[in-house]
Parts: C-alpha cells; sequence; structure tokens
C-alpha cells in the first residue's frame, strides 16, 4: 500500500485530519500525566506499614477529672486489655503508623551540629519492653528495651532517654556506611552532646505522617504514656472484631469516669491516611476512561462520514480492482498516519502539562517511559475505532460507481 | 453526489416552505431575529432527529467533558469561598517572626511562622490599642451530661477573648459574649452551640443554666446558632474542613486550667517542663487576631506590632531581622495553601479533557453538516443567504450545546455525589450553587457554539450551483 495517495488526500481536506490528530494529541498528553499520576497514588497507597495490619487496632482513653493516679490508672488499664482473650500484646502509645498525629524531632549526631532541613526529621514512638509483639515487627540488630528502662510518661515531659531504637530508614540515613549500634544520637532537637545510646535496629516501620517528607524515619524511646492517653492492640489472627468489641466494657470495669474513643482497626487507619489519594486515583482512572471512549468515538464517528463521502470513489476503486483489504489497509494506514501527527504533537505536549504541574504545584516530573505507554495506547485505539467504518468500506460494492451520477 | 441523498417529499416540502416564506417576508418587510430564531431551532430539532447516533454522540461528549471540568471547578470554587465576606477585608491575622535565629520557619518564601507563642499572644491582648483582638487555640473538653444515662463525650472547644465573638461575627441565639471583667477575672463561663445545647439540654435556651466540662461547673452565658465557616480560616493548622468548635471559653480560663492544644505544637528549642514550661516557651501554638477598620487602623498597628518586637528584643527575643505583619483573610487563606494542589491539578485535567470533547465535537459537527451538504446546497439555490446558512447551524450548535448541558448537569451532579461519597468531609464542598448551575450552561452554550463555528462557516460555503447540478 502506498503512502502517497493517502497523503495527497490528506493534504487535499486537512482540516477533518488535523483536528483527530489534535483531539489525539491531547488525549496523549493528558493520559500519560493521568496513568503516571494514578500510578503514583497507587504506590503511594500501597506504601508498607511494617506492622502487622490484619491484626492492630488503636483508640484512645481519657479520665475525667483527677480522680485516679494516672501512672497506676494506666497500668491498671493494660492489664484489664491484656486480660482480654485474644489479645497477643497491649500498650498505650504515642505514634501510630499512619495515624496523623504523634510526635517529631529533629536528630543530630554531633553537639554543633544543627538540624537542617527535613531529612533530619524523625517520629518519635513511644514504647514500651513489649514493643515488637505491640506492632508485630522483626528486631534487625541489637535488642528491644527491658522493663526497667521504661518509665512512665506524662504530657508535659521531655523525651531524654539513655537508650533509644531506631528503624531501618533512620538507621540508614544517620550511620550508611555502617551499623548503628552503641552509637550516640541527639534526639532532644536542642543543640548538645549526643546522649542517647542506640541499642537496637527494628524493620521498617512508617511514620504517622506518610504524605509527608518523612514518610519512614522513626525513633523509639522506652516510655510508656500514661493517663488520658492512646492504646495500640494486637490481637490474634480472626479475633479483631471481638476484641474491639469487647474493649469498652473491659475499660469501665476497671473506672467507669471515663471516655473510650476512637475505637478504630488499622485498615481503617491507613484507608483515612490516603483518602485523598484514593479520590484522586478514581476520579483521574473515570476520566482517563471517559476520555478514551470520547477520542474513539470521535474517530467512529467521523469516519464514518468519511467513508459516506467516499462511496462513489471505493466504489470506482473496487471496480478496478482493489481488494477488500486494500480498503481496509487504506482506512488504517491513513488513521495511523494521522495518530501518529498526534503522538508527536502529544508526546511535546504531555512534557509542557506536565511541566505546568510541577513549576506550579511540585508534582512529580514525568517519566518518560509514559510517554511510549500513552503513544501505544492511542495508537491501538485509533486502529480498533477505525475498524468498524473502515469494514462498512469493504462492503461497498464495485457497482456503485456505475450508479450515481 | 450520492444517489441516496434524497429527500422524503414531506420534509422536503417543509424546508421549501421554510425558504419561501423567508423569501417571501424578505419582500414585505425584515423577518425578526425572534422568526428567524424559532425557525433555526425548529431545523436544529430535525437535523437532531435525523442524525440520532451521531447528535447523540456530541451530547455525550459535550456533557461528559462539561461534567469533568465542572466537578473539579465546582471543589475549587467552593474551597476557594470567602467564608466571611462582610469582613474578610477588616479581619487580619498577626503574624510574628521569634523563630530560631539559625534558621528561617519557611525556607522558600521566607514568611513568618503561622502561629505565635502563647506569650505573644498574651501580651498583644493585654496591650490598650483599642482594637477588637483574640488569641485563640484548638482544644477539647469532656462534657458531662446531667442525665447519667449519657455517656460522657468530647466536645471541641475553642479557648478565645471576648472580642472573638463580635469580630467574627458569631450568631447568638440567646445571650451574648461573657464581658472583659469575667474574661479577666478567669470566671468559669460559656459560650456553646445550639447543637451541644440540644444534645445535653434538649433545649437551646439554656442562658444561665449550669454545663459540666472537665469535671468542673460553667455558667452559659450564650448560645450559639447554626454557624459555618467554609473554610474555617481562623485556625487554618487544624482541618479548614472542620465544623465551628462546638463550646468557646475564656482565653484566661483555658490558660489557667492548662486546656490541651490541639493543632500544631512547633518548637525550635525544647520547651520547659509542663504545660507552664509549654505557654512560656518560644514554641508556637495559638493564632492571633485583630479587627482593623480601615488603613490608617492597619499603619497604626502595624506600628505597634513593630514597637512590640523592639521592645521584645530588649529582653534577647526575636533574633531574626523584623518580619511582623498582618494578613488578610482572602490572603491568608491563599498563603496557607488552603487549597489542596490535587484540586487545582484536578481542574486543569479537566479542563483539557473539556477541550478534547470541543475538539471531538468539532470534527463531528463537520462531518454532520457536510454531510448533508445537497440540502445546503438546494436551500441556497432557493435563496437562503450565507449567513442564514450560517446563523442556522451555529443555532444547532447551540442546541446541541444546550443538550450537553442538560446530560453534563447530571453527570456533574453524579461526579460531585462520588467526590463526597470518597471524601466525606468534602459535604459542604461538593455541592452546586446557582452561580455554578449558570456557569455550567454558559460554558456549554460558548463552548458549543465556538466548537461549531468553523463547521458552521463550511457549510455555508456549500455553492448552490454545483449542489444543483449534482442533483
Amino acid at each position: 500500500m502506498e503512502i502517497s495517495p493517502i497523503l495527497k488526500s490528506l493534504r487535499k481536506n486537512p482540516v477533518a485530519a488535523l483536528l483527530i490528530a489534535a483531539q489525539v494529541a491531547l488525549t496523549l498528553a493528558i493520559l500519560a500525566n493521568v496513568l503516571f499520576i494514578v500510578s503514583d497514588r497507587i504506590a503511594t497507597m500501597s506504601m508498607p506499614s511494617g506492622i502487622d495490619e490484619p491484626n492492630v487496632f488503636t483508640f484512645a482513653s481519657q479520665d475525667i477529672g483527677e480522680g485516679r493516679n494516672p501512672i497506676d490508672g494506666t497500668l491498671a488499664d493494660l492489664d484489664a486489655v491484656r486480660a482480654i482473650p485474644g489479645v497477643i500484646a497491649a500498650a498505650t502509645q504515642i505514634g501510630i503508623p499512619m495515624g496523623q498525629s504523634g510526635w517529631q524531632t529533629g536528630v543530630t549526631l554531633k553537639a554543633e551540629e544543627k538540624v537542617e532541613g527535613p531529612e533530619r526529621l524523625a517520629a518519635l514512638y513511644m514504647v514500651d519492653e513489649r514493643m515488637l509483639d505491640v506492632y508485630g515487627m522483626q528486631l534487625l540488630e541489637g535488642r528491644t528495651f527491658n522493663a526497667e528502662e521504661v518509665i512512665a510518661w506524662k504530657t508535659g515531659d521531655q523525651p531524654k532517654p539513655p537508650v533509644v531504637i531506631l528503624n531501618k530508614a533512620l538507621s540508614q540515613k544517620l550511620f550508611p556506611d555502617g551499623s548503628a549500634l552503641g552509637r550516640m544520637i541527639n534526639i532532644t532537637g536542642d543543640p548538645g552532646e549526643p546522649a542517647q545510646q542506640v541499642v537496637g535496629v527494628v524493620d521498617t516501620i512508617a511514620s504517622p505522617w506518610p504524605r509527608s517528607q518523612n514518610p519512614d524515619r522513626v525513633v523509639f524511646v522506652p516510655f510508656r504514656p500514661s493517663g488520658s492517653t492512646n492504646f495500640i492492640v494486637r490481637t490474634e489472627p480472626g479475633e479483631l472484631d471481638r476484641v474491639m468489641a469487647a474493649i469498652e466494657e473491659a475499660l469501665f470495669k476497671v473506672d467507669r469516669n471515663r471516655i473510650v474513643d476512637g475505637i478504630r482497626d488499622f485498615k481503617t487507619t491507613r484507608a483515612r491516611a490516603f483518602e485523598g489519594d484514593r479520590a484522586m486515583a478514581v476520579l483521574l482512572a473515570a476520566i482517563a476512561l471517559a476520555l478514551l471512549a470520547v477520542t474513539a468515538f470521535g474517530i467512529v464517528g467521523q469516519v464514518s462520514f468519511w467513508v459516506t463521502q467516499r462511496t462513489k470513489q471505493i466504489g470506482t476503486r473496487r471496480a478496478l480492482g482493489a481488494r477488500r483489504s486494500d480498503i481496509l489497509r487504506y482506512f488504517q494506514l491513513e488513521n495511523a498516519l494521522i495518530v501518529l501527527l498526534g503522538i508527536a504533537v502529544g508526546c511535546t505536549l504531555a512534557m509542557a502539562i506536565n511541566g505546568a504541574l510541577v513549576k506550579y504545584l511540585s508534582f512529580g516530573a514525568l517519566p518518560l517511559s509514559w510517554l511510549p505507554i500513552g503513544a501505544l495506547v492511542v495508537l491501538v485505539l485509533g486502529q480498533l475505532a477505525v475498524l468498524g467504518p473502515a469494514l462498512r468500506a469493504t462492503r461497498i460494492a464495485p457497482a456503485i460507481a456505475t450508479r450515481t451520477a | 453526489m450520492s444517489g441516496k441523498r434524497t429527500f422524503p417529499t414531506g420534509r422536503l416540502r417543509r424546508l421549501m416552505w421554510g425558504n419561501t416564506a423567508t423569501n417571501a417576508s424578505r419582500e414585505r418587510a425584515t423577518p425578526t431575529s425572534e422568526d428567524m430564531t424559532t425557525y433555526y431551532l425548529k431545523l436544529a430539532l430535525l437535523a437532531l432527529k435525523r442524525t440520532p447516533a451521531l447528535s447523540s454522540l456530541m451530547v455525550l461528549a459535550i456533557a461528559l467533558g462539561l461534567a469533568t471540568a465542572m466537578t473539579a471547578f465546582t471543589v475549587l470554587y467552593r474551597m476557594s469561598n470567602n467564608p466571611i465576606p462582610q469582613k474578610s477585608d477588616v479581619l487580619y491575622a498577626v503574624q510574628l517572626d521569634a523563630w530560631s535565629p539559625e534558621r528561617p520557619f519557611d525556607r522558600t518564601d521566607n514568611l513568618p511562622p503561622d502561629q505565635l507563642t502563647h506569650g505573644d499572644s498574651r501580651r498583644l491582648m493585654a496591650l490598650d490599642d483599642g482594637y477588637r483582638k483574640t488569641g485563640m487555640w484548638r482544644s477539647s473538653v469532656v462534657v458531662v451530661p446531667e442525665n447519667t444515662k449519657v455517656r460522657p463525650r468530647n466536645a471541641p472547644t475553642r479557648i478565645v477573648a471576648p472580642d472573638f465573638f463580635a469580630m467574627f461575627d458569631a450568631p447568638f441565639l440567646h445571650g451574648q459574649a461573657w464581658t472583659a471583667e469575667q474574661e479577666a477575672r478567669a470566671e468559669r463561663v460559656v459560650v456553646i452551640s445550639r447543637e451541644l445545647a440540644e444534645r445535653v439540654f434538649n433545649k437551646s435556651d439554656v442562658v444561665g443554666d449550669r454545663i459540666y466540662l472537665d469535671d468542673e461547673q460553667f455558667q452559659i452565658v450564650g448560645v450559639l446558632d447554626t454557624w459555618k465557616l467554609i473554610p474555617l480560616f481562623y485556625d487554618v493548622t487544624n482541618n479548614v474542613l472542620n465544623e465551628t468548635e462546638d463550646v468557646f471559653l475564656p482565653f484566661s480560663v483555658g490558660t489557667g486550667k492548662e486546656k490541651a492544644f490541639h493543632g500544631s505544637v512547633n518548637c525550635w528549642q525544647p520547651p520547659g517542663e509542663g504545660f507552664k514550661g509549654l505557654i512560656d516557651s518560644e514554641c508556637i501554638m495559638t493564632q492571633f487576631w485583630v479587627e482593623l477598620p480601615d488603613r490608617g487602623a492597619r499603619e497604626r498597628y502595624q506600628a505597634l506590632l513593630d514597637a512590640y518586637v523592639a521592645e521584645q528584643r530588649k529582653a534577647g527575643r526575636f533574633k531574626r531581622p523584623d518580619n511582623q505583619r498582618v494578613v488578610a483573610v482572602m490572603p491568608w487563606l491563599e498563603q496557607n495553601e488552603v487549597i489542596p494542589r490535587d484540586t487545582r491539578m484536578f481542574v486543569g485535567i479537566g479542563a483539557a479533557f473539556l477541550l478534547v470533547c470541543l475538539l471531538n465535537a468539532t470534527g463531528l459537527l463537520l462531518a454532520k453538516f457536510l454531510r448533508k451538504s445537497g440540502e445546503i446546497g438546494l436551500r441556497r439555490a432557493l435563496g437562503a443567504s450565507k449567513r442564514e446558512v450560517f446563523n442556522q447551524h451555529l443555532v444547532e450548535s447551540g442546541l446541541i450545546g444546550a443538550c450537553g448541558a442538560i446530560a453534563g448537569l447530571i453527570l456533574t451532579w453524579s461526579g460531585l455525589l462520588a467526590i463526597r461519597a470518597l471524601i466525606p468531609e468534602y459535604q459542604e464542598i461538593a455541592q452546586l450553587d446557582i452561580w455554578l448551575f449558570a456557569g455550567l450552561f454558559a460554558t456549554a452554550l460558548i463552548g458549543a457554539v465556538a466548537a461549531g463555528a468553523y463547521p458552521a462557516w463550511r457549510a455555508c460555503q456549500v455553492m448552490p450551483a454545483s449542489q444543483l447540478k449534482a442533483h
């Protein structure tokens, strides 16, 4: 099949073809950006928390008035929670992965060092000697806290413990060349001589703010939050719902003068953290589908008209010996040429749109690999769209050439 | 031309009648534009009916593009809402920069911190400058109902000075704000929302009644009617889609009773021990607003802030260059990037999609109009002017746009429904109002006519003679 007659015919009536090319260009430009953003959001949403997600829930307990001793009260509460059948471990906590509230502090290695920039920030998690059981995570190096190291903590106390545990991400950030074990760091955020010794390193665990500049760096300190505080509970597999339902009564048995609320399984915590990302991914995916449909049906409608317009011409060609496959190929090739023009413009346009998103809205740069993917999609889409009208064109009888004026 | 291009006689007669009528009336008098529009509309309707598949394709494309763009724009528009139009030019957020001498609070634009220390709020409130002003923070108290069967619950609380209510036009249903004297004496007085009053007392007129908050008795001095501020601009460190608080306590009481800071507490150096250490530290955790009725007041207040900072410098604070300022409501919302980046991106993508749909409509209209070249040629031969043919096709495009608008309205409504389902806190944001509704129709009509202009121009270029010859 020769390309030149197609080009000649396109040049004779360029506007309709250019309209399709423009549509394809914009479609590709939007599609590449939308696919990139959707895949980026899906990657964000599937970020690991590092904890035993299906079997963990959290809640808040608040004492009303100044009735009971906060430290003894919390110990009694913990005993009551741990006594519920199906509970593996329970602790009071500050900082739950993806929980979106907690503490953040600057970490330094030398007295004269200042915390410059967000890369030295770490989430601060308060945990007790049961930390591995509570989160369901792995110790990579060293040890966890001893029961003797864990002290009660109330709002307003400053976190200056002698020993700390790092997660893998923070350990690698601070000590890229070697083990963090035994090293001294300063987690007070205050200039000063490092006074906290690293006694252990645990595996991946997310920070409370997965959408922030610090999604994964955590330092653990041996404190047991007391009084009005948050709890984390890990249950045997399959026992989560039952334990969640029983928690309120168990705590009311210890003390009635309290509020227990925010009882939430980790699945909900995760969903809340990524609500905006999920919404964007769903909406953009819907737009991408609608966009492809509009462009495809637009091509169907316009090519159908071309087939009608060229009925006589096609009939003549058939009468002069062109096969049905020649007619089909003509329309397919013509579409491919138009779409290729669209792709050429569309790639530039895609980079321009992404450039605007990067410049004005601080979005990530579009990886170039999305362009060939988008191009392939619109090329296949164009070929599929043209198939129906083109097949209709092949059914035009040669005799039609003789019938009309 | 194709031999298939014949008209049913009825339709042909109607078209010819149309043209002859036009010619006849031209001889008598100029036809009114209304007559012509009605006539064009009739023709356009006929044309729509004749190519149902192509027409509905265009309507659907326009509707989809419109719905995407409008859904996105609705969210942007509602998020950009001026929450307090009557006072947005006289209410100012106060910003001071007592941040670390080592590094700026804001690395990119060197903006001052977004909050004040508790101490700065206290001292600015104590100045005798004659302006309405309030330091504040969000907290939470436990509301203990009289009825012991109802379990105690946390209530969102804001700690404010008495000027707060007049400054932000808080709608009092009963009673009023506490007095400056009550504030100074840290009296246990409280203003609560109508919703809380009805939940606890089953009625709203509870002024003078007592309510237990965190195990202590407070006297209710005022009840606020339902109060919506979208976005909740006076505290951007919390979720700006929060509802207004249920409990308002005096600043002196909140400070004395050590009500926790629910929002961001941001420190560049560690605070002292406990609540007292925190409120006397350099940590920022309070918002501060002032009402400045005119430009003169604004200048005087700026001078007053400059003097305050100079005086504090003598005490060894404010080691950074002068960076104190007041910011009005709308610039404040912009500065704090209250509109999520995703929303802006969504609007951009929606607009680009609408453009694709309009290009699509242009292509399809071109096909549709040129498909009936025979008919156009006939009409031209029978005396219809180029302008008449052009206008008629523009009307046809507009009619498609109008149909697209109606379908688009339904789709926009579904889109907003989807957003409310995906993001529950957007209940008030993802809502159409009359202006958006009007904007949707205007966009559809303008878009469709713009899309139809070139095809209509091509249609009116059809030569009458050649078409006659073809038949």
